[in-house]
């Protein structure tokens, strides 16, 4: 029992110092212990690593892919669909699916079964844009299509076009009696509406995209018949095809006119609608009407194989099946056949655990390279297998120098040529892929992979020997020869050369490629140093034209005229030179003029945008990557890494190998549509 | 007292204003605004936001407004005593059909917290349904750490220098030692791997969408004693050394010999005397305890994929979600001060000492 008289200080303190010490060694042994065991250093089993089989990232020929046909005119219509849509038909609230599908359904053969319908195909995020994405990288469906290797261009609401007057008519041929998701008609009015109301709309398009404005007139819309449209360019433009099936084509078929017309003040008094605004805490007409057209709208009808049901923050968020959606397989069943796609929102390293407790249906995003070895251990414990796509470009990072900087000194250096290909052969491709990437993938430039048809060879493998000695003798070779007493090199001025590698805090997660690459070019006599910086700080700097050596993502090279920012001043996004490409997007009104080779390399794409044959756009850009070989204005780091997927072994027709990059969408362009879960 | 509370809330209204204007500063103050964060975050797992959308974006968000317009809709919004909001648009004028305007007086409304940028939602509306289960997981923890800290405080003064001290004492320490995220990640990992327990979220995936019943009820609980040991164990540790210490200070005072002597028996008077004067500094902050209720322990919730309140804060200030991000901070704000000023009542109320200062 409890006795007061006891509650005195007891004096013996050697013991107590000695019982502490033992007690927190015996603890720090037992943390020490239990770390290691966690870690699973102490499992590690080189025969079990060399079982693991070595992805196959070359593979040209993929196994299984889906294909796609036009359901024949002279096949009876029967057709099948899912028991739940058969059931609100049964009970009057749905017409039969014979009604609700085109005259032409579109057939796809999928990639290794037809069906079974149902089941819940399961995907987390880590923000809300995340499921916004769903428009983009799932439904994806546009007039065309890329197929799933990124050859070559597909029908989709279009069944066929004819392009005319060497690249400046386009007529695309709708398919009859597609509905949207509320059984409203999908036709030539709807496209023309977007023409009309959207894309010259000041308020909803401040700025027409340059797609559409080509020759210096923005492109003409004409409505031949209901299922008939036509674009007339000023000038040839040869890409037009190409920017239906990646980009545009999508964004234009999303504006149901019979529903959005009650939010456009030319239908509707502009009092009524930012008064209506105002009760949604808005206070423009155009707000509003975004806030109607957003992929959260529940009332907005779709053209896409599932349609958003719980918007976030709904937890989780859901997309079920679209009743009017447009394409069967090839026994005339309609899809999809996976009921609906769940979201929830998480961690990053959240998600990656729950990749490997086999939470997750079908995915790649947000999956951490680093875990890759962890993924394939616990493939038949999640029940999952890991599938490793061809790489399209995006996984390559680019070291670039800031050819615009405002540093007059240092922008100088950048322009030297022997500078970059010296900064080039100074990096260690090899100890950056065993170290960062687990040895896998290949030392490459920024150019066109091997499966690309703009593949160069000569570009994409120049300048990649680790030679420092090279590097040096070159660097020494253009005025940087004297250094200081820490071997540092002096500019011109005296000062000596640092430089900041540049990146936002939460990129590819491979800061240890940047801390590697950093002492590479202290070993050949160029201080660098990282510098991870917050996103937004980031992108200011970036845009004053500040940073030093920029670091960022490739852009989906394997079809490399849809974005081609890192082989000229492009876009906002050529971080090498940004006033350049402020000149090139203005016509020369701001920014700067590009140096000669610069000026070379916009000309050939110039020609390369007002030519329709894709031989000849091939010979063109491969013109451009030779001078882009003999500039190296953008140094290439370590591509070809697979991009890896999680797929759940009840999951049926994804393929095994196909072509993971932006312009593709991936997996959009593998018809996720023709996915289905087989639990059988 | 009484005069002592009304002085106490007036100065509450200059304290929060000021809140509000540094908040919103700082929100602000940042490079950039919320459209750049969403499209580099876009541009880094791969997508691309041609500059024309860029620009539509921009007007859609109406992020152009100069700050002091923006702090001063946004204050006047969030007020329950303003302009209201005319159907014009305007603040400061109302149009009326016959084409004059007059002065629009200010009066008495309902407070609107704006909108969420990225939600696409109203702040209230995000806040509210994150509210119920944070303030479950906050009551547990708090009922978790009290429960555990108290006796362990109380044994560990009575019985200093024990064997059952030390333990505790260095259990306590590693407690404080660990990073509550650490914690989390290891117990999660734990949780997959020994027990097979889903990890991250408060349910199983066979009950997320589940409508309340008694077994997803079940399931909850089955998952709420992960984040609850994690945000408890620290809060635990530094209690039981709080205890321990206040109550080492009156074990040794000469009221207890005193009672002890007149014959009270040994559990009565530890807790009717020296237990209660201990107890005060944990009074003393329950004004805190208020807003942690609402946005405790943001990176556990952030790592462990909790639906709760701190997650959403910490993703607006990293946004520049600034309606979202200001409306949090001012929430919480409120709170703290209505919290402080609760624990001051209570421990008015509670000891005697206070009150005897409060009126010499």
């Amino acid at each position: 029992m409890l006795d007061l008289k006891n509650i005195r200080f007891r004096h013996n303190f050697a013991t107590r110092l000695g019982l502490v010490f033992i007690v927190l060694c015996a603890l720090t042994g037992l943390l020490a212990h239990v770390t290691f065991w966690l870690s699973g250093a102490g499992q590690v089993d080189m025969a079990s690593i060399e079982a693991i089989p070595a992805p196959e990232r070359q593979a040209t020929e993929p196994k299984a892919l889906h294909s796609i046909s036009e359901w024949p005119a002279d096949k009876p219509r029967t057709f099948g669909q899912a028991p739940a849509l058969a059931a609100r038909v049964e009970a009057g609230e749905l017409p039969p699916v014979a009604e609700r599908l085109p005259e032409n359904p579109l057939v796809i053969h999928p990639a290794h079964q037809l069906g079974p319908y149902g089941g819940t195909w399961a995907r987390h995020g880590t923000s809300p844009s995340d499921i916004g994405i769903f428009e983009h990288r799932l439904a994806y469906d546009g007039l065309v299509r890329w197929d799933p290797m990124g050859r070559e261009i597909l029908p989709n609401l279009a069944t066929h076009w004819d392009i005319e007057d060497e690249g400046r008519t386009y007529t695309f041929y709708l398919r009859r009696g597609v509905k949207w998701s509320d059984g409203h008609p999908f036709t030539a009015d709807d496209i023309a509406f977007w023409y009309q109301d959207v894309l010259h709309n000041a308020d909803l398009t401040p700025v027409i995209p340059t797609e559409y404005r080509k020759g210096g007139n923005t492109v003409q819309f004409e409505k031949v018949d209901d299922y008939t449209i036509r674009f007339r360019y000023a000038e040839p433009y040869g890409l037009f095809l190409k920017m239906m099936a990646s980009n545009l084509s999508y964004q234009l078929v999303r504006y149901p006119a019979h529903y959005l017309k009650q939010f456009h003040p030319h239908y509707t008094p502009v009092a009524e609608l930012e008064k209506q605004a105002r009760t949604m805490g808005k206070d423009f007409w155009y707000q509003l009407f975004q806030d109607r057209l957003d992929y959260r709208n529940i009332e907005c009808p779709r053209l896409w194989a599932w349609v958003v049901s719980k918007p976030p923050p709904a937890r989780p968020s859901e997309f079920v099946r679209n009743p009017y959606y447009w394409k069967v397989d090839n026994e005339g069943q309609q899809l999809p056949y996976i009921d609906r796609i769940t979201f929830e929102i998480y961690d990053l390293e959240t998600i990656n655990i729950k990749a490997i407790n086999g939470e997750l249906g079908m995915q790649g995003r947000h999956l951490t390279f680093q875990n890759y070895p962890i993924f394939m251990a616990n493939q038949k414990r999640g029940g999952y297998k890991i599938r490793h796509w061809l790489d399209g470009g995006d996984s390559n990072t680019a070291i670039v120098f800031n050819l615009n900087h405002k540093d007059l000194v240092l922008r100088q250096i950048f322009h030297q040529r022997d500078f970059r290909i010296a900064m080039s052969h100074a990096i260690n491709r090899d100890a950056i892929r065993e170290a960062a990437f687990l040895g896998i993938g290949e030392s490459r430039q920024i150019s066109p992979p091997p499966i690309s048809a703009y593949h160069v060879p000569e570009h994409a493998y120049a300048y990649l020997e680790f030679d420092p000695a090279l590097a040096n003798k070159l660097l020494d070779g253009i005025g940087l020869k004297k250094r200081d007493d820490r071997g540092i090199r002096l500019r011109p001025d005296g000062e000596p050369l640092l430089i900041h590698i540049e990146t936002s805090s939460t990129m590819l997660g491979a800061g240890k490629m940047f801390e590697m690459i950093a002492a590479n070019w202290r070993a050949v006599g160029v201080e660098a140093k990282v510098k991870t910086q917050a996103r937004q700080l980031y992108a200011q700097r970036r845009n004053a034209l500040l940073c030093d050596v920029l670091v960022w993502g490739g852009a989906g090279e394997t079809i490399p005229t849809l974005d081609p920012r890192w082989f000229l001043p492009y876009s906002n996004s050529s971080f090498h030179a940004l006033d350049y490409a402020r000149w090139y997007r203005s016509g020369g009104k701001l920014g700067t003029e590009p140096t000669t080779d610069m000026l070379r390399v916009i000309e050939l794409f110039g020609q390369l945008e007002r030519t329709v044959e894709e031989e000849a756009q091939i010979r063109l850009f491969k013109e451009i990557l030779e001078i882009n070989r003999q500039n190296l204005w953008v140094i290439g780091t370590v591509g070809a890494i697979p991009p890896l997927f999680i797929v759940k072994d009840t999951f049926r027709n994804v393929p095994e190998v196909a072509v993971g990059c932006w312009p593709l969408r991936t997996p959009g362009a593998t018809a996720p549509e023709s996915y289905a879960i087989d639990e059988g | 007292m009484f005069h002592l509370i009304l002085k106490r809330l007036f100065w509450m209204v200059p304290t929060l204003f000021a809140i509000s204007f540094i908040s919103f500063a700082l929100i602000q103050l940042p490079p950039g605004d919320y459209l750049t964060s969403y499209i580099t975050a876009l541009e880094e797992t791969g997508e691309s936001v041609a500059e024309e959308q860029v620009e539509a974006l921009r007007r859609r968000y109406n992020l152009d407004e100069p700050f002091f317009l923006q702090y001063s809709k946004w204050l006047n919004n969030l007020l329950p005593f303003g302009f209201t909001r005319q159907e014009s648009g305007a603040y400061l004028s109302v149009y009326h059909e016959d084409g004059t305007s007059s002065f629009n007086w200010p009066g008495f409304k309902w407070p609107d917290f704006g909108m969420s940028f990225e939600w696409n939602r109203q702040v209230t509306e995000l806040i509210g349904e994150r509210l119920f289960l944070t303030v479950v997981i906050s009551i547990f923890t708090l009922l978790f750490t009290w429960a555990l800290a108290i006796p362990i405080g109380i044994y560990s003064a009575v019985r200093q220098y024990s064997w059952g001290d030390y333990t505790f004492s260095v259990l306590g320490f590693i407690g404080l030692a660990t990073p509550n995220f650490l914690l989390a990640l290891i117990f999660m990992y734990v949780g997959y791997s020994v027990f097979g327990i889903s990890a991250g979220g408060l349910f199983s995936p066979e009950y997320v969408e589940a409508d309340w019943s008694v077994a997803k009820f079940a399931d909850l609980i089955a998952h709420l004693w992960i984040p609850v040991i994690v945000i408890g164990t620290s809060g635990t540790a530094g209690l039981i050394r709080v205890m321990r210490g206040n109550l080492l200070d009156e074990l040794p005072k000469q009221y207890v010999m005193t009672a002890r002597a007149k014959g009270l028996s040994p559990w009565r008077l530890l807790v009717k005397y020296p237990v209660r004067v201990a107890l005060n500094p944990l009074i003393s902050t329950i004004g805190w305890v208020l807003p942690g209720i609402v946005s405790g322990s943001v990176i556990v919730a952030v790592v462990l994929g909790l639906p709760t309140v701190g997650p959403l804060l910490l993703r607006a200030l990293q946004n520049q979600d600034m309606y979202l991000a200001g409306s949090m901070v001012m929430l919480l704000s409120f709170l703290t001060v209505i919290g402080t000023l609760i624990s001051d009542i209570l421990l008015l109320w509670l000891d005697p000492r206070i009150r005897y200062e409060g009126k010499s």
